[in-house]
């Protein structure tokens, strides 16, 4: 296993934007999808959205610190990225048009 | 990618805390001032040492007061780049508002104002903002800067960086990685409960600045977990702008169908309409908060629509006795004067989040936690102070190139006894000015980032000294200037005002006689620590130049 002191600029990189941007991408999907089904779970939009407000900071700093304790860069940017994109799509849609 | 996650976590900690433990000093700081916002605008705005005033009379004050209301020139200008065409010179006012505290002798109001005709936004809009002395409604000069509340504040969310609300970003994220830098913190020490009662004062200087760090980490650690959490709440609706980008819709449909079941017109009918008593609304209001045992002022005060036929007011009891800002809102007709809709008691999220936000602000009266709130704030800036030295310390044999780190250590220098420096200059500034100074708040501002700027300059000129393993001389050298300038505004407080401490604390005012005895004791540390640093710096150097003296032999040999 690689220590910290062989860590390559470009891996560390890497796993800085996935914690910053890629948790970011993540937490936003949250928030949009997590809203939309509030409001399916008959929730006011008021308390849907601060719902989620409540949480999402606690979610970043979860996702942040796991993108640097994850083995795989790979699962790490497909499952934020990924998963913030289909989250955030998915909210969309149901906000929109459901 | 680390070996453990203990590790990782301590690069976590180190790198992301040392990159943004710099803004994180200031955000604490200027935080911590901030809890006396309304206390410092009264020492630097001596016309308004007087005490704190309920919401004046509608009908003698406030309609005049709102009716002078003028949209803020720079919103005006970029407004006109949206629209198409020529902008009213005259723009319909969407709603007047009023806020105060149980702190406020003077009164904040506000409007806000339709843009018409953007193409891209059809509810638009612009705001306008005075404040006035409550009992005569004269507005206090644009030129006199409320240098606690309009610039400490600010400065403490926002950075002053407005564009793109780039500063609430910068501030939302460092505040981000204090929430990591604090989980990082817990993982990499084993022994946390150990480190509430560590301090070495008999070991070497590193220890004791490690020591020093893990103890301020660890005795405020819920304290630190909470500021920085309930902060990035309060604007949790501009970090994460789903309602006004991709839930636009459903969330404008909601307050549309919030509006008709609560009776409050959305839009104004555009026909014009004569405004019934807002005061008797007031007194209606405080009648209906004293039948539910809950007697108090007007903390808020909205007129909607005002002059209109679909105009209501909104009446808001003061929090002063409870943890939120203000709550129980009673609207009325604003036509008729009719009740129109009382709140209802907040569901559970909604009291879970005005209770957290309303903690972090903390408008309501409790003096003695508002002294906590100080020191937690600068027990903050103790612990990232002395994660800086520890890192300089730790790596003062190790680095072979020393200008990485001399500059940790000038902005360290910069950060901390600068940025005192440049606190204490603006109060200087502020007592020097004649109070008819044109635009004086911009020259207050102008010699707060002058002297910051110099301190910096100062910090990394005296950096030098660091390659002989001393202490950079600028600690204690910037340490004397703000014992020199704390003071000095003491003393100019009195000569240009004449309110001296013994005038102000046996009348006893406060505000004022408070700010000077902190700026005193400000004064006294500063100089027992610069002398104290002055000394280490002394016999370091000194201590440095019989090994100097023998390299230098060595090399001439």
């Amino acid at each position: 296993m690689a220590s910290s002191k062989e860590l390559s600029v470009l891996h560390l990189l890497s796993r800085i934007s996935a914690g910053i941007a890629g948790a970011y991408c993540f937490v936003f999907g949250v928030t949009t999808l997590g809203i939309t089904l509030g409001l399916g779970l008959g929730m006011s939009y008021t308390d849907a959205q601060t719902l989620m407000y409540l949480l999402a900071f606690l979610i970043y700093t979860t996702a942040f610190c796991w993108a640097f304790i994850h083995r795989s860069l790979l699962t790490i940017w497909l499952f934020l990225i990924g998963g913030g994109g289909v989250m955030t799509a998915l909210g969309w849609w149901l906000g929109n048009h459901a | 990618m680390f070996n453990s996650l203990r590790q990782a976590m301590a690069w976590l900690h180190t790198w992301f805390g040392l990159v943004l433990g710099y803004l994180l000093v200031v955000i604490f700081f200027f935080g911590s001032l901030s809890v006396f916002d309304r206390e410092i605008d009264r020492w630097v705005l001596p016309e308004t040492r007087f005490e704190p005033q309920v919401i004046p009379s509608y009908s003698e004050i406030l309609e005049d007061a709102f009716s002078k209301l003028t949209p803020d020139p720079d919103e005006l200008a970029e407004a006109r780049t949206r629209v198409e065409g020529e902008l009213p010179e005259n723009l319909r006012v969407l709603f007047w508002g009023a806020y105060t505290t149980h702190r406020d002798p003077t009164l904040s109001i506000f409007a806000e104002y339709a843009i018409p005709n953007n193409p891209d936004d059809p509810y638009d809009h612009i705001h306008g903002h005075a404040t006035i002395d409550p009992r005569n409604g004269k507005v206090l000069s644009e030129d006199h800067l409320n240098i606690g509340s309009e610039f400490f504040y600010p400065l403490h969310y926002s950075l002053h960086l407005h564009w793109k609300n780039l500063g609430y970003f910068i501030v939302g994220f460092a505040a981000l990685m204090m929430l990591v830098a604090l989980v990082s913190g817990v993982v990499i020490h084993r022994h946390l409960f150990k480190e509430l009662f560590t301090f070495r004062r008999d070991k070497h200087y590193q220890r004791r600045v490690l020591d020093l760090h893990n103890l301020t980490g660890v005795a405020a650690l819920p304290f630190h977990f909470f500021f920085a959490l309930t902060g990035l709440i309060v604007f949790a609706y501009i970090y994460l702008p789903v309602s006004e980008t991709l839930l636009a819709k459903p969330a404008f449909e909601y307050a549309m169908q919030e509006a008709e079941e609560k009776g409050l017109p959305f839009e104004a009918a555009g026909i014009p309409a004569a405004t019934a008593s807002v005061d008797e609304m007031m007194a209606e209001a405080k009648r209906i908060w004293a039948l539910r045992d809950a007697a108090g002022e007007v903390g808020f005060l909205l007129v909607n629509h005002p002059g209109d036929q679909n105009s209501y007011v909104s009446v808001f009891r003061a929090g002063t006795d409870t943890v939120s800002l203000v709550g129980q809102g009673i609207h009325f007709d604003g036509h008729t004067g009719e009740l129109l809709y009382e709140d209802p008691v907040h569901t559970a999220i909604a009291g879970l989040n005005e209770f957290l936000i309303g903690l972090h602000l903390q408008h309501f009266e409790h003096w003695p936690l508002r002294w906590l709130y100080v020191f937690g704030g600068l027990i903050g800036c103790v612990c990232i102070a002395t994660g800086f030295l520890f890192f300089v310390q730790k790596r003062k044999r190790e680095l072979k190139s020393k200008f990485g780190l001399r500059s940790v250590d000038a902005f360290a220098v910069t950060t901390i006894t600068g940025m005192l420096l440049a606190t204490v200059a603006i109060l200087v500034a502020n007592r020097l000015l004649p109070a008819d100074t044109a635009g004086k708040g911009s020259w207050e501002i102008a010699v707060f980032c002058l002297t910051w700027l110099l301190s910096m300059a100062h910090a990394f000129w005296r950096s030098a000294a660091l390659k002989k393993q001393a202490l950079s001389p600028a600690w204690h050298e910037q340490s004397f200037a703000i014992a020199a300038l704390a003071l000095s505004a003491v003393l100019l407080n009195w000569i240009s005002t004449g309110d001296h401490l013994l005038v102000t604390l046996a009348e006893p005012y406060w505000p004022v006689a408070s700010f000077d005895l902190v700026l005193m004791v400000v004064s006294l540390l500063s100089f027992i620590i610069a002398r104290r640093l002055h000394r280490k710096v002394t016999v370091a150097l000194v201590g440095a130049q019989p090994e100097e003296r023998k390299r230098e032999e060595v090399s001439r040999a």
